[in-house]
């Protein structure tokens, strides 16, 4: 009995450790772990917010089948760069939502952030920040292939994102009649 | 071990539409793809990032990149354009309204250089727009060079949530028996529109913001039993009245010549902001007034929160209780308005942190002070900054020759019974003896005082006397926390 109540008592404390720990581990597609700041995933995440408070969250690793180790970490590093920044007065949203763009500008770290992801991993992270819900993320990533696409004519736009081209000429022609509008000034 | 897809909550949407086949034969495969290849990603996830082009023109020259791409953006949700001629609107509407009933945000801006447009453009534009049903609508078209003030009506925007309208010299009317059931957020600047009439057909509205609005309209009658925000600026309205039983947060701006009637019905509200420059309070001064020139009520836990992300911890005022600011003036310009009789017009409030930031120009403001400590005896903290001057003014008082204290030579025997005042901070201190005066009547009169911190100003050195004078004061009362920052 005795020892039995003394098992008890140390499951309680662990499962209270558990619920105190301020990280959660998450698992990638090819089993690697990473752990991130509970507050940043639930803040940051609205799939890792509904797990978290769920109880869902596996402490040997969540897995997240969908996403690779290499955006995994990316999503991570991400979280804990915005745990540890300031938010811009941007960033503190005001009552009244009259915006005129309906897209927020990346803060600085966040462009340098971007940035130095090669075109494959940019747009794994796209995906991962979907997938996981992070809607500003998925501003950041977005915002940074749009600036790769602005002012770019459609052969520009094949030659950046190595995208093949399946038009005949004449399929072009149609189009660029079709669409006189957007491709000729009035 | 816990998988991502059991019950667990999240945007049923976005998994829906992750687990679906990619849609259309065209899409790229991971492993057919070429390495940088941006046709991987999902049609949707397309969509945002063509959406953040900025303009549906530069959007819909993608359909030259290949097939994959020819509709692509007839998909974009968040629509924007900023970079088409008028006709050339109405042609992208169109191709759009073939391929969608909907659309989320429809926001466009006719360029500038595109101006000369005739009130019946604007009327066609609206009609073509409201069409495509968005949930949120904003409309900017620059002056119309040969119409002024001509009615425009509102088209049918049943499914429209939020309506911002931008059109100098056009005069919005809501023809007899439209009503909008969906609109929540109304937003008109640089434009009329008779919202006394308006707002009855909106029964959903909680935000208003009208700014600028023309000469013409002589009268902004807001009332609504839905309304929680209203936001006015730069009003030339001799006339605002406002009556919103369910309003939280107000804020108005008057131009600086205003003088007309203000009344606000809004025994709701938490938030008040005005800027202004027609409070008057004749206390002290003899030649000049004490004008107020900004305020704001705030309730005081909402400022409390707005500290606490400043990083300021700040001990927690009762609920209910209001948070008073106010910026205060030197003019050589009176006005109409007194203070207090303004102040009746405005929802009571209970003040319980009264902030004041004074230019005081050298006069004194003891009187003033406690003038306003008269009004709102349940002040428990009082804030005071001493303002410096602007490098060009001159400090307008003359010391001991000034006129500043003649009609109110006693203030300095006042007795007064400031019972709630617990807490009083002082910044900028210019070490004139009119200030300890001021100080030791507050000892004298506050007995529940508890802390007191006064901070001379910057490079300021005070004579020895005036020091001496205040570490006395101090000394008096041993109960009380007080220090002193040089």
């Amino acid at each position: 009995m005795e020892v039995d109540k003394g098992k008890g008592e140390a499951e309680e404390t662990r499962k209270v450790a558990e619920a105190d720990r301020d990280t959660v581990t998450l698992k990638s597609s090819d089993g690697k772990l990473f752990e991130v700041s509970k507050e940043a995933a639930a803040r940051l995440s609205t799939v890792l917010a509904g797990m978290i408070a769920g109880g869902s969250i596996d402490d040997n690793g969540t897995d997240l089948k969908q996403i690779g180790s290499e955006a995994l970490e990316n999503v991570v590093d991400y979280c804990n760069k915005h745990a540890n920044s300031i938010p811009s007065a941007a960033l503190i949203s005001s009552s009244i939502s009259f915006n005129t763009a309906p897209f927020k500008e990346p803060e600085e770290w966040e462009r340098k952030f971007v940035d130095r992801l090669s075109h494959d991993a940019l747009f794994d992270l796209v995906e991962a920040a979907n997938f996981l819900g992070m809607e500003r993320l998925l501003d950041v990533t977005c915002h940074k292939i749009s600036e790769m696409m602005k002012g770019k004519s459609p052969d520009q736009i094949r030659e950046v994102f190595n995208i093949k081209n399946d038009y005949t000429k004449e399929e072009l022609e149609e189009i660029r009649q079709e669409l006189a509008w957007a491709f000729y000034d009035d | 071990m816990m998988q991502v897809g059991g019950d667990v909550k999240m945007d049923h949407r976005r998994r829906r539409r992750r687990r679906s086949p990619p849609r259309g034969p065209r899409r790229v495969t991971r492993s057919q793809s070429r390495p940088g290849d941006l046709s991987v990603l999902p049609d949707e996830l397309l969509h945002l990032v063509l959406a953040r082009l900025g303009c549906l023109r530069a959007a819909a020259r993608t359909s030259g990149v290949s097939s994959r791409w020819r509709n692509l953006w007839t998909g974009i949700d968040e629509v924007a354009i900023r970079d088409l001629a008028p006709v050339a609107i109405h042609a992208a509407l169109a191709r759009l309204a073939r391929s969608r009933s909907s659309v989320s945000t429809l926001d466009i801006h006719v360029p500038e250089q595109r101006a000369g447009l005739r009130v019946s453009a604007v009327d066609s534009l609206l009609s073509a727009a409201a069409g495509l049903s968005p949930g949120e609508l904003s409309v900017t078209i620059p002056e119309l060079p040969y119409d002024r003030d001509v009615a425009v009506s509102l088209p049918r925007l049943d499914a429209t949530r939020s309506l911002k309208l931008n059109v100098p010299g056009v005069i919005f009317v809501s023809p007899p028996g439209r009503v909008f059931p969906s609109l929540e957020t109304l937003s008109i600047s640089d434009c009329a529109m008779d919202i006394a009439a308006m707002l009855p057909r909106c029964p959903k509205l909680r935000v208003l913001s009208v700014s600028k609005a023309p000469e013409s309209v002589a009268t902004i009658k807001v009332h609504s039993a839905s309304l929680q925000e209203f936001a006015g600026s730069i009003l030339d309205q001799s006339v605002v009245d406002v009556a919103a039983p369910a309003l939280k947060k107000l804020t108005l701006s008057f131009d600086m010549g205003m003088d007309g009637n203000l009344s606000v019905v809004a025994p709701m509200v938490e938030e008040m902001y005005l800027k202004c420059w027609y409070y008057s309070m004749y206390v002290g001064l003899f030649s000049d007034t004490w004008r107020v020139c900004f305020l704001s009520i705030l309730a005081a836990e909402s400022k409390e929160q707005r500290k606490r992300t400043g990083g300021d911890t700040s001990a927690l005022v009762l609920p209910r209780a209001q948070v008073m600011s106010l910026k205060i003036l030197v003019s050589t310009h009176p006005s109409q308005r007194n203070f207090a009789q303004e102040m009746e017009k405005l929802p009571s409030v209970l003040v319980s942190v009264l902030e004041l930031k004074i230019a005081s120009l050298g006069h004194v403001f003891g009187p003033m002070v406690l003038y306003l400590l008269g009004i709102y005896t349940e002040v428990q903290k009082l804030d005071i900054v001493l303002l410096e001057s602007l490098a060009h003014i001159e400090d307008s008082c003359f010391r001991r020759r000034c006129h500043c204290e003649v009609p109110n030579k006693n203030w300095r025997d006042q007795t007064l019974s400031l019972v709630s005042i617990t807490e009083v901070e002082i910044k900028g201190l210019r070490g004139e003896y009119h200030e300890v005066d001021f100080l030791a009547l507050l000892f004298k009169c506050a007995p529940m005082l508890e802390r007191v911190n006064v901070e001379l100003r910057n490079g300021v050195i005070p004579e020895t006397d005036w020091h001496n004078l205040v570490q006395d004061t101090f000394q008096e009362y041993p109960c009380v926390d007080s220090t002193i920052r040089v």
